[in-house]
């Protein structure tokens, strides 16, 4: 068992169990960072997954399968931006909604190319290269940690970079940043807030059809129905952990990731129950989650008692004196937003 | 003329028929610091709001003789114009030099910011209009008065000439103000035009070149400030003539049903937004809390009605700490509270009037878990009826004017024999004909025995309702007047202001 967890094997398949989570996780960040919540990261996946794969049969092309699966990862967080953003529908019951669609829609898509409803096992894709470097892998442990991985890794560790610049060192960024915290301040300044969200949803698409793309197309090479499995729920916790940090949300990914192959691969090594063993990665999500709730509520109420003077005076602003201010207030955003738009 | 900016026949009238400008025109010069003053809800903001082009309007703008459509801040600000609005527009997260760029970043070929040019450039901008702010601080850490420098900086940076500082002193500490008017003038000797919306008489005179006086969306004259004097401005804000005074017998308290004793609340800043206030209340009589906003009011009547937990001093409701019991409670004891903001928590807007009328004892009124609705919608037909409301049961509360949707919720408050009716600013925004109403059950309920303690900014109403006034400065009592009739409004406004404080003060 001690073997189990300190061997190789299990730091290199965790990497790979992580990978979809952590696509999943920057997918949350990003749309987050602008202040939507899509929990329609696990669809996008399940429909980029299913997309990717057979076109990557048919086509007999990785790179166009990729490409497909990040288009319909687009494609899905389109239908949230144009629900939540256009037609101003709650983003958390157009999220609910089009999971299911997704559920559905994969399956359909599944059995209107191939006839079946289970899985296109039957028409393997062509898999994602793994960058291999020569003499560099062999090196033991860091070779195969680093020198012989999927083709995705790279881009995961391109996207964490890519992410962190974005938001720190860009204009975008700050807009993203800002539409999130403050979208009246980000208005103010004739920022279009509902075009920085939809901007941002389309790179949650992005990072989305990569992940789903890696779960048909490197983690195994055909779809299967559910595959994803609850990982782009669990990317989204990741993230809420992470707290809009890549890095630490790339941390949090690792670890979910670890319990999710810790619940395949123990049980090779332990006599315990598979079915219980397959539900440690939820079980270790909320409780995870548990454990991050109680620690940032009690930093939140430290940060109270510290007393912050301009946050609470503004609470003890008095209150501008025109008729029905908070009605006109409401007015004055979406006319806001309708002129920047216009 | 040869005003820098005119404005002519500006009219906006909101969708609910608010009209808050009713062909406004102004003129501002160059170079002037101008004043636009005038009472609450007499459309000072909305006007600016349309030069500033965040509100849509009719009529005309001219800069500097040339016609222009501003059809967005974006649009002001391509023409020089910036505003500071009275609720800062910072991101709180973001420091300084972030928010002062925010939308207008520096960046290189790349497309990168150039984050250390512009906290140089912040400095700088520091510097050079002598404001003292932290580039590298986070907003959301800063005094009220530095966040305001860092609004009048990312408005300077914007390159604008013209200022528009929406009651830039509201929360700042005297001498905090100072500095800004320093600051101000520095400005105008720059060749800076700046506009400041008010209503503090002695601001305007110490401050500002010229004014203009607003009253009920009109505008009253355009006067040199060297030419008024402050009575002058505030019997042209006020209109004096449009005054009129309720009729009321004289009051005849009985016993004290609160009491009030050493209450202190904390502010921010380490100051304390309440001080050591005592005070009583007694039955058939109005007890008002005059003074400017902010003074102090809404803490005391937070701890008074027992939403406020967090102070010290002790208040007792009818014998009983306030501090121990729950809302319901002290409902249940007695006391009603018509609240400052009637759509935040005085009523819900997406309810229907029914539904808002029995808020408050719609559990008392069931029979195995089952409303009784047909006792309960007689009452509340009743109730329309009675305070006149404009509307039907089953209609929404946010279709309703401003004046009806208070009546509701008076009607809710003085249903079932309350025993202190607390009424915070219950006529603002509120039509003249609604106020007259209002005021009429405020006297009959102290005229049937019940206590009421009243809080209004609007000194026609202290006048015309109370029967004892305390007035509120910086958290403290500075003057408890008995008889009502012995004062005038200049005394009253001394007492608001501070300038002077009763030495003996029994309340």
């Amino acid at each position: 068992m001690i073997d189990f967890l300190f061997s190789e094997t299990f730091l290199i398949s965790s990497i790979t169990c992580a990978l979809p989570i952590l696509f999943a996780a920057f997918a949350a960040l990003i749309s987050n960072r602008a202040g939507i919540v899509n929990i329609n990261i696990e669809g996008s996946m399940s429909v980029a997954a299913v997309c990717g794969t057979l076109v990557s049969h048919f086509a007999q092309s990785w790179a166009l399968g990729l490409l497909v699966a990040v288009v319909a990862g687009v494609a899905m967080s389109m239908l949230l931006a144009g629900s939540s953003l256009v037609l101003k529908t709650n983003s958390f019951l157009s999220g609910i909604a089009l999971n299911t669609l997704a559920t559905g829609l994969s399956v359909y898509i599944l059995y209107s190319v191939l006839g079946v409803k289970g899985d296109s096992s039957a028409a393997a894709a062509v898999a994602i290269p793994k960058v291999s470097i020569p003499y560099l892998k062999d090196i033991p442990v860091l070779g195969g940690l680093l020198f012989d991985q999927s083709l995705l890794f790279w881009v995961a560790i391109l996207a964490a970079v890519g992410l962190t610049v974005l938001l720190k060192c860009t204009r975008l960024g700050t807009k993203i940043r800002a539409t999130g915290l403050n979208p009246e301040a980000a208005a103010s300044v004739g920022i279009n807030t509902r075009a920085v969200k939809a901007t941002a949803l389309a790179i949650c698409g992005v990072l989305a059809g990569l992940g789903g793309a890696f779960l048909s197309m490197s983690y195994l090479h055909y779809f299967s129905a559910g595959m994803v499995a609850g990982r782009g729920f669990i990317g989204i916790a990741a993230e809420a952990m992470g707290m809009g940090s890549p890095w630490l949300t790339m941390l949090f990914a690792y670890l979910f990731g670890a319990v999710d192959y810790f619940a395949v691969g123990a049980q090779t090594v332990l006599a315990f129950p598979y079915e219980l063993l397959n539900t440690l990665p939820y079980l270790m999500t909320i409780i995870a989650l548990v454990i991050y709730a109680v620690v940032k509520n009690a930093r939140e109420k430290r940060a109270k008692q510290n007393n912050k003077p301009h946050k609470e005076q503004q609470e003890a602003d008095p209150q501008p004196p025109e008729l029905l201010q908070t009605e006109l207030q409401e007015k004055k955003e979406t006319e806001n937003e309708k002129s920047v738009a216009s | 003329m040869n005003d820098y900016i005119r404005m002519v026949g500006i009219t906006k009238v909101y969708p609910n028929g608010v009209v808050a400008n009713d062909h406004v025109d102004l003129g501002i010069a160059r170079g002037e610091i101008h004043a636009i003053a005038g009472e609450n809800g007499a459309g000072k903001s909305t006007v600016m709001k349309v030069l500033y082009g965040a509100e849509r309007a009719e009529g005309e703008i001219y800069i500097d003789g040339e016609k222009r459509e501003i059809s967005s801040p974006k649009a002001a600000n391509a023409l020089g114009i910036g505003m500071v609005y009275q609720h800062f527009m910072l991101v709180n997260e973001f420091p300084a030099w972030q928010n002062i760029f925010f939308g207008t970043e520096l960046r290189n070929k790349a497309g990168f910011l150039k984050k250390k040019e512009m906290i140089a450039r912040t400095k700088q901008l520091c510097e050079q209009y002598d404001m003292q702010v932290d580039p590298l601080q986070p907003c959301g850490q800063m005094s009220v008065s530095t966040a305001q420098k860092v609004e009048i900086l990312k408005v300077l940076a914007r390159g604008a000439t013209i200022l528009i500082l929406d009651e830039p002193t509201a929360v700042l500490t005297p001498q905090e103000t100072e500095q800004l008017f320093r600051q101000l003038r520095l400005l105008k000797e720059s060749g800076f035009t700046v506009i400041i919306i008010t209503h503090k008489l002695k601001e305007i005179k110490q401050l500002c070149d010229r004014v203009t006086i607003m009253r009920q969306g009109k505008s009253v004259g355009v006067y040199n400030v060297a030419d008024v004097t402050e009575a002058d401005i505030s019997r042209l804000m006020v209109g004096r003539d449009v005054a009129t005074r309720m009729e009321k017998a004289p009051a005849n308290p009985g016993e004290t049903v609160l009491e009030v004793q050493g209450l202190t609340v904390a502010g921010p800043g380490g100051k304390n937004a309440v001080d050591g206030v005592s005070f009583k209340v007694r039955t058939g009589e109005i007890l008002c809390f005059a003074g400017v906003e902010g003074n102090g009011q809404r803490e005391v009547i937070g701890a008074v009605s027992g939403l406020q937990k967090n102070y010290t001093g002790s208040v007792v409701f009818r014998g009983k700490d306030i501090r121990k019991m729950k809302i319901r409670a002290i409902r249940r004891e007695g006391m009603s509270h018509i609240p400052e903001d009637r759509l935040k928590s005085g009523c819900d807007a997406s309810s229907d009037i029914f539904e808002n009328l029995i808020a408050l004892d719609y559990d008392r009124n069931c029979r195995a878990g089952f409303l009784k609705l047909k006792p309960l919608r007689l009452r509340s037909q009743g109730q329309i009826e009675r305070f006149q409301i404009k509307g039907t049961l089953k209609q929404k509360m946010s279709m309703l004017s401003g004046g009806n949707m208070q009546k509701v919720i008076i009607a809710r408050e003085l249903q079932g024999d309350p025993v202190l009716v607390i009424a915070d600013q219950p006529t603002r925004g509120v039509d003249v004909g609604a106020i007259e109403a209002i005021h009429k059950e405020l006297i009959a309920m102290r005229d049937a025995g019940k206590a009421v303690l009243l809080v209004s900014a609007d000194l026609n109403e202290v006048f015309n309702l109370s029967d004892r006034i305390l007035v509120f400065h910086e958290g403290k009592i500075t003057a408890a007047i008995k008889d009502v009739g012995s004062v005038d409004e200049f005394q009253l406004g001394n007492y608001m202001l501070g300038i002077e404080t009763m030495e003996e003060i029994d309340a």
